[in-house]
C-alpha cells in the first residue's frame, strides 16, 4: 500500500489497521482461496482429462477440450440449462409477486396487531426446515393416490387441472418451481417488510397533510423502496438458485430425473457421483460451463438492475 | 467493473486454448464402448449349445456375451453337508466387510458374521453394515485401501469400473477348486445353474452369487379368488384378465414410473427371453440385455414385445398415476387394491412387510407377456459378493464366501431375505413365508425355463429404455411415443454408447 | 419500526377495507399452506404404518409414542444431537468473528485493496455451492480432513462468509464515521474499536447472522455427508437422510416421520424463541440511516 496515490486512500493505513486486517481478514481469505478457489481450479484442470475418479490421473487420459465439445452437444445438458432458467424465471416471478403482495399488505393495511405478527412468524417457517423434510412433505402432498392436493382440487371444482399421470411426471419443473418458491417467500417477505418500515414516517405524514390518498402514497412513497428491495431480491434469488435447484431436484426427484427435469448441478452430480460409470472429467467440464453461465448471467443481471454499482453496495 | 471482468475472462480463455491446443484431441471418447465375444454356454437341461450363426450381428464390436459358466446339469436340491471345523484353518488377523443394507436387510449378514466369528475366534471382524456404506467407502477404493469383502448391491456401487480396473480379486480358483466351508462339497457343484459368469471375454471371475434375484409379476391371491379370476400365464390370458379387471373397475397393471426398470425386467425382458428361447437363439436375449448393437432393437422379436406393452397401454390397462410414483407408493397403492398386478423383485414381501393388510396373500408369477405356447422364462441373476484385490485379508474373505454356502447359513439367508438361495440347499424345513415358498417352487419347476442374466448391462442405454417404456405407457398425447419412435431412440442411444 | 407507526395516520377508505378482507383470504390461505405440512408431519409421526397407508391425512387413532423411541434408536439420534450441536457451536463461533471483522473492514476501510477484496467476495458469492461438493470430496480426502467435525465447521464458516459479510456490511456502513474518528483520536486501537464499538452496535445484525447460521448449519446435509464417513460423528442432518433412505427399504412411515419431527422440533423452538430478534435483524440490515 503506497502512500503515493493519496486519492485512493482516505485514511492513511496505520499499523493498527494493518494488524487488524492481518489477524482477522487474511486467514479467512487464505482459507477461502484454499477451500473455495482451489477446488474450482482443480476441476478446471481435471476437466481436461477422462477420469473415472478411481485410479490415479495419468497423462494419457488427457483429452484436452474433448469433454467440453461433448458436453455442449449433449442434448441432456442443453435441456439442463434450459430447465435451470425456466425454474429461475418461475421462482423470480412467483416470489417477487407474493413478497410484494404480502409485504405491502402487512405494512400498509390495518390488521389487528397480533394478526400481522402471526403471519410474519408463520411465513418464515419454511426457511427453517431442511430440504429433506420439505421434499418428503411435498412428495406426499402431490402424490396421485395418497396426496391431499388432488382431493382438494376436486373439492373446489378444479379437477381438470389434475394431470392424468401425476404431477411429477407431467410437470416436474412446475413442481420444483412451486416448492422452491414456497420455501423462499418467507425470508424475502421479511426483508421487504423491513425495507418498507424503514421509510421515514414523516414522509407519510406530510403526504397526508398535502392531501394524497392511500393509493398515491403507495405509488410515490412505498413503491420506490419496494423497487430497490426487489432488485436486491431478484439478484439474491439468482445467486442462490443455481445451487438450490440442484438440492431441490435431487431431494424431490432423485433418480427419476430425465431430460425434462434435469438441471445443471444435477448433471454434474450424476456423471461423477451417482453413476455406474463415473466420468469425473466430463462432469467437471459441465461444471465449468455451469460456472461460466452462472457468472455471466449474474453479472449481466446485476448490471441491469443497478447501473454500474452492484446491488450489494 | 464489467470491463475488467471481460478482460480477465478473455485472457483466461486464450490461455486455456493455448495450453490445450498442444494436447488437443477432438474425438469424443465414450468410456462405455465395450467389446464382447461369443462364448459357448451350457443350457439349463445340460446340452451344450454354441452361438448360432444365423443371428445377424453388426460389426461395430457388439456380439452377445453371457460368459456364463454352468457346470452342473440340474438344479435339484442338495445339501453340502455338516460343517466339520477341523477341515478348515483357523483364520487370524483383521477382516473388514462392506455390506450395503437394503431390501435384503441386515439380519442374515449379522447371523453369518456371528457364526463365522465363533468358528474363528482369533479373527478380528470389522463389519460395516449401513445403507450409506457404499458412498462412505468409495474413496477408500480409489486410494487402494479397500475393505476385504464387499456386497455388490445398492447405489454408489460402480462394480463395473472396479472390474474394469482390476480392483476385484479374481475368484476363478475359488470357484473351480474351492469347497464349501468345512465340507468336501465343491462350490461349483453346490451353486445353482448359471449364476456365475466370466467377466466379459476374460477367464476371470470377479463376483460370486449369494442370493438368487429375479423379477416377476405379483398379485393378491385372495383378491383374485374373491373375483373369481385366475392368474394369467401368457399374453392371451393377460389380455382377457386385464379386460375383466378393467370392467370390474380395478386398474389391472401398475408400476413405478420413477423406477421403470421394474417394468422392463418384470414384464418386458421375460418376454424377450421367451422369444429368444422359442427361436433357439439365446444370443438374441443377451444382445438386447447388453444393447450390443443397433439392429437388435429393430429385430421383429423385440418389436413384438414392445408392441404388446403398447397394446396394453392403449387399452388403458396401466395405472397412469403411477408414472409419477416411486416404488414404495406404487406398491402401497397395489396393496390397497387400486391395481391388481405389479412387476417387482423378490424382495417385495420383505420390503413391505409392515404394510401388508390383513387377508392379503402375496403371490408371484414369473412372466405374463409371452405368447401362448411360448416358454415361461425366469431371468435369473443374483445378488453378488466380491473380494478386494488390494484387501489386507483376502484369505479370510474367500473363506467367508465359502462359509456363506454352508447349509445353515444359506438357509438362513433364504429365510431372512425371503429369496431363494444361490445354493442348492434344501429349504423345505426353513421358516419361509407362503410367498417365498411359492417362489422357490416356481424356480425349481420344470415348466419354467431359467435364463441366466450373467454380467449383462445396458450401460448408458439403461436410462433410455427406462424413459422409453414410460413414454410408451403414458397416454398423455404430449408424452406418448409410438413403438417405431421408441426403437429409434434405443438405436440412437446404442450407437452413442458403442461409440 | 412496527405496525404501530402508521396506525394513527390514515382514516381507512372503503377501498382499503375491502382490500384488507380480500388479502386476508390470501394470507390465511398461505398460512395454511405453510403451517399445515408441519402440523401434518407432527401428527403423522404418531400413527402406525398401516394407519398411514389406509389414510395419510387423517388424525391418528392411538398415539404411537413408541415411533419416537424407535426413530431415536434406529437413527441413533442421541449421539447425532451432540455432534450437530458441536458443529453448530464451532461454526457459529468462527462465523461471527470473521464475518463481523470482514464486514467492518469492507465497510470502513477505504482502500483499493479492500475494494478489490469486496469485489472478490461478491464474485465468490455467485459460485454455486454445488460445484464445490465433488472437488471438495476428492480434495478433503487427500488432505485427510474427513471425519472431523472441526474441519466441517471450518468449511461451513468459510463457505457462508461472503453472504453474511455483505448482509452485515450494509449495516456497518450506517455507523457514523464520526464515532470511529473520535475513538481513534482518543487513541483506541482497531481491536478496541472493533470490540467496544462496532460489535455492540451491530447486535441486531449479528443476531440475524447467528440465527441464519444456526439454522443453515443444522439443516445442511450434502457437504456433511461428503465429509463425515465415520458413523459416530454423524450430525442430525446425516442421520435424517439415513433414516429416510433406509426407511425406503423397511417401510414404516410413522417412524420415519417421528424422525423428521425430532430433527424439526429443536429448530422450530429456537426460531420461536428468537423470532423477534430475527425480525429486528432483518430490518436493520438494510441501510439504516445511522
Amino acid at each position: 500500500m503506497s502512500r503515493k496515490k493519496n486519492k485512493w486512500l482516505r485514511q492513511p493505513p496505520d499499523r493498527s489497521k494493518i494488524i487488524f486486517f492481518l489477524c482477522f481478514c487474511l486467514p479467512p481469505l487464505l482459507l477461502y482461496l484454499l477451500f473455495g478457489v482451489y477446488p474450482i481450479l482443480n476441476s478446471v484442470y481435471v476437466s481436461l482429462f477422462e477420469w473415472s475418479g478411481f485410479d490415479k490421473l495419468t497423462s494419457d487420459a488427457f483429452v484436452g477440450l474433448g469433454n467440453y465439445f461433448e458436453v455442449i452437444t449433449e442434448e441432456e445438458f442443453l435441456c439442463a440449462i434450459r430447465n435451470d432458467f425456466i425454474i429461475i424465471l418461475g421462482k423470480e416471478i412467483i416470489i417477487i409477486a407474493l413478497t410484494v403482495l404480502f409485504a405491502v399488505s402487512l405494512t400498509r393495511l390495518k390488521f389487528r396487531k397480533g394478526e400481522a405478527s402471526l403471519y410474519r412468524f408463520v411465513f418464515f417457517i419454511p426457511n427453517v426446515l431442511s430440504v429433506v423434510i420439505i421434499s418428503i412433505i411435498w412428495t406426499f402432498v402431490i402424490d396421485p393416490n395418497f396426496g391431499i392436493l388432488n382431493p382438494v382440487l376436486r373439492a373446489v371444482g378444479l379437477a381438470d387441472l389434475i394431470p392424468a399421470s401425476g404431477w411429477t411426471y407431467e410437470h416436474p419443473l412446475g413442481v420444483i418451481t412451486f416448492v422452491a418458491s414456497w420455501c423462499g417467500v418467507g425470508m424475502f417477505m421479511l426483508i421487504m417488510i423491513a425495507a418498507i418500515n424503514g421509510i421515514n414516517a414523516e414522509m407519510y405524514e406530510s403526504a397526508t397533510i398535502d392531501g394524497a390518498n392511500e393509493w398515491k402514497q403507495l405509488r410515490y412513497i412505498t413503491l420506490p423502496a419496494i423497487r430497490e428491495q426487489s432488485k436486491f431480491i431478484v439478484v439474491t434469488i439468482l445467486y442462490q438458485s443455481f445451487s438450490s435447484n440442484f438440492t431441490m431436484v435431487q431431494a424431490m426427484l432423485g433418480s427419476s430425473v430425465n431430460s425434462d427435469s434435469v438441471v445443471m448441478g444435477m448433471f454434474v452430480y450424476q456423471n461423477s457421483f451417482d453413476s455406474q460409470w463415473p466420468r469425473v472429467g466430463y462432469s467437471y467440464s459441465a461444471a465449468v460451463i455451469m460456472l461460466v453461465i452462472t457468472a455471466a448471467v449474474s453479472l449481466i443481471v446485476n448490471r441491469i438492475m443497478s447501473g454500474r454499482r452492484s446491488v450489494y453496495d | 467493473m464489467g470491463k475488467k471482468y471481460l478482460k480477465t475472462l478473455s485472457a483466461l480463455t486464450v490461455i486455456c486454448l493455448l495450453i490445450t491446443c498442444s494436447g488437443c484431441n477432438f474425438t469424443t471418447t465414450t468410456v462405455t464402448s465395450e467389446i464382447r465375444s461369443t462364448v459357448t454356454y451350457v443350457d439349463g437341461d445340460g446340452s451344450v449349445v454354441s452361438a448360432p450363426e444365423s443371428h445377424d450381428s453388426e460389426s461395430s464390436g457388439g456380439q452377445n456375451t453371457s460368459g456364463i459358466i454352468s457346470n452342473i446339469q440340474d438344479n435339484t436340491v442338495n445339501n453340502a453337508g455338516e460343517i466339520d471345523p477341523s477341515k478348515e484353518e483357523k483364520l487370524s488377523g483383521s477382516f473388514e466387510l462392506q455390506i450395503f443394507v437394503g431390501g435384503y436387510g441386515s439380519e442374515a449378514w449379522e447371523y453369518a458374521i456371528a457364526k463365522f466369528e465363533e468358528l474363528n475366534p482369533e479373527l478380528e471382524v470389522n463389519a460395516h453394515l449401513d445403507t450409506n456404506v457404499n458412498a462412505q467407502m468409495k474413496t477408500r477404493w480409489a486410494k487402494d485401501n479397500p475393505p476385504d469383502f464387499v456386497f455388490i448391491e445398492g447405489t454408489n456401487m460402480p462394480a463395473e469400473v472396479w472390474m474394469e480396473e482390476g480392483k476385484l480379486l479374481d475368484l476363478s480358483d475359488l470357484y473351480e477348486n474351492g469347497k464349501v466351508y468345512g465340507t468336501d462339497t465343491l462350490i461349483k457343484d453346490q451353486l445353482k445353474n448359471g449364476l456365475v459368469s466370466y467377466y466379459k471375454n476374460t477367464d476371470k471371475i470377479y463376483q460370486m452369487p449369494v442370493l438368487l434375484s429375479t423379477y416377476g409379476m405379483w398379485y393378491d391371491e385372495a383378491f383374485l379368488n374373491s373375483k373369481g379370476w385366475s392368474v394369467p400365464k401368457n399374453y392371451t390370458q393377460l389380455k382377457s384378465f386385464c379386460a375383466a379387471s378393467k370392467k370390474a373397475g380395478v386398474t389391472p397393471l401398475i408400476y413405478p414410473g420413477n423406477y421403470s426398470g421394474y417394468l422392463v425386467w418384470g414384464l418386458l425382458m421375460p418376454a424377450v427371453a421367451s422369444e429368444a428361447v422359442a427361436s433357439n437363439d439365446l444370443d438374441f436375449f443377451y444382445d438386447v440385455a447388453n444393447a450390443a448393437n443397433e439392429s437388435v432393437f429393430a429385430d421383429k422379436r423385440f418389436r413384438r414385445c414392445l408392441e404388446k406393452i403398447s397394446e396394453l397401454a392403449k387399452a388403458g390397462y396401466f395405472d397412469q398415476n403411477a408414472l409419477s410414483m416411486n416404488h414404495i407408493t406404487s406398491q402401497a397403492s397395489w396393496l390397497a387394491h387400486n391395481a391388481v398386478l405389479i412387476p417387482n423383485g423378490l424382495w417385495l414381501e420383505n420390503e413391505m412387510k409392515n404394510s401388508i393388510p390383513d387377508g392379503f396373500r402375496m403371490r408371484y408369477y414369473p412372466a405374463m407377456l409371452q405368447d401362448e405356447g411360448d416358454p415361461t422364462c425366469i431371468i435369473a441373476s443374483s445378488a453378488m459378493v466380491g473380494v478386494a484385490a488390494k484387501g489386507k485379508n483376502t484369505e479370510a474373505a474367500k473363506a467367508f464366501i465359502s462359509f456363506l454356502y454352508t447349509d445353515d447359513v444359506a438357509r438362513k439367508f433364504a429365510e431372512l431375505c425371503a429369496v431363494p438361495s444361490a445354493t442348492r440347499v434344501d429349504v423345505s424345513g426353513a421358516e419361509l413365508t407362503e410367498a417365498a415358498k411359492q417362489v422357490n417352487e416356481m424356480i425349481n419347476s420344470s415348466d419354467v425355463r431359467l435364463v441366466a442374466k450373467g454380467s449383462t448391462t445396458w450401460g448408458s442405454v439403461d436410462a433410455t429404455i427406462n424413459e422409453v417404456v414410460n413414454s410408451i405407457v403414458s397416454q398423455n398425447p404430449d408424452k406418448n411415443i409410438s413403438v417405431d419412435e421408441a426403437i429409434d431412440k434405443l438405436q440412437k442411444a446404442t450407437k452413442k454408447k458403442n461409440g | 419500526m412496527t405496525d404501530g407507526k402508521r396506525k394513527n395516520k390514515l382514516k381507512e377508505s372503503a377501498g382499503a377495507v375491502v382490500c384488507r378482507q380480500i388479502i386476508r383470504i390470501f394470507l390465511i390461505f398461505w398460512s395454511v399452506l405453510v403451517a399445515f405440512p408441519i402440523v401434518w408431519v407432527l401428527y403423522t409421526s404418531l400413527k402406525t404404518n398401516k394407519e398411514f397407508f389406509a389414510s395419510p391425512w387423517s388424525l391418528p387413532g392411538v398415539p404411537q409414542w413408541k415411533n419416537y423411541a424407535e426413530a431415536w434408536n434406529m437413527a441413533k439420534f442421541g449421539s447425532y444431537f451432540l455432534n450437530s450441536i458441536v458443529t453448530v457451536v464451532i461454526t457459529l463461533a468462527i462465523t461471527l468473528i470473521i464475518v463481523a471483522a470482514n464486514a467492518y473492514v469492507i465497510a470502513k476501510y477505504k482502500n483499493r485493496f479492500i475494494a478489490g477484496l469486496e469485489k472478490f467476495y461478491m464474485v465468490a458469492m455467485m459460485v454455486p455451492a454445488v460445484l464445490m461438493i465433488v472437488p471438495l470430496y476428492y480434495f478433503a480426502d487427500s488432505l485427510r480432513m474427513t471425519d472431523s467435525l472441526v474441519w466441517l465447521s471450518l468449511i461451513y464458516a468459510i463457505q457462508g462468509m461472503p453472504f453474511y459479510v455483505f448482509m452485515m456490511a450494509g449495516f456497518v456502513r450506517g455507523i457514523h464515521n464520526a464515532l470511529l474518528e473520535a475513538a481513534t483520536i482518543d487513541g483506541a486501537t482497531q481491536f478496541q474499536i472493533f470490540f467496544r464499538i462496532i460489535l455492540p452496535l451491530s447486535k441486531p445484525t449479528l443476531f440475524m447472522v447467528m440465527l441464519l447460521n444456526i439454522m443453515g448449519t443444522w439443516n445442511e446435509y450434502i457437504t456433511a455427508l461428503t465429509f463425515i464417513r465415520d458413523e459416530s460423528k454423524y450430525t442430525i442432518a446425516i442421520g435424517l437422510s439415513y433414516l429416510t433412505n433406509s426407511g425406503v427399504y423397511d417401510v414404516n412411515y410413522g417412524r420415519t416421520f417421528a424422525g423428521l419431527a425430532i430433527a424439526l422440533i429443536p429448530i422450530l423452538i429456537v426460531y420461536g424463541i428468537f423470532q423477534k430478534q430475527i425480525q429486528q435483524g432483518m430490518s436493520s440490515s438494510d441501510g439504516v440511516k445511522g
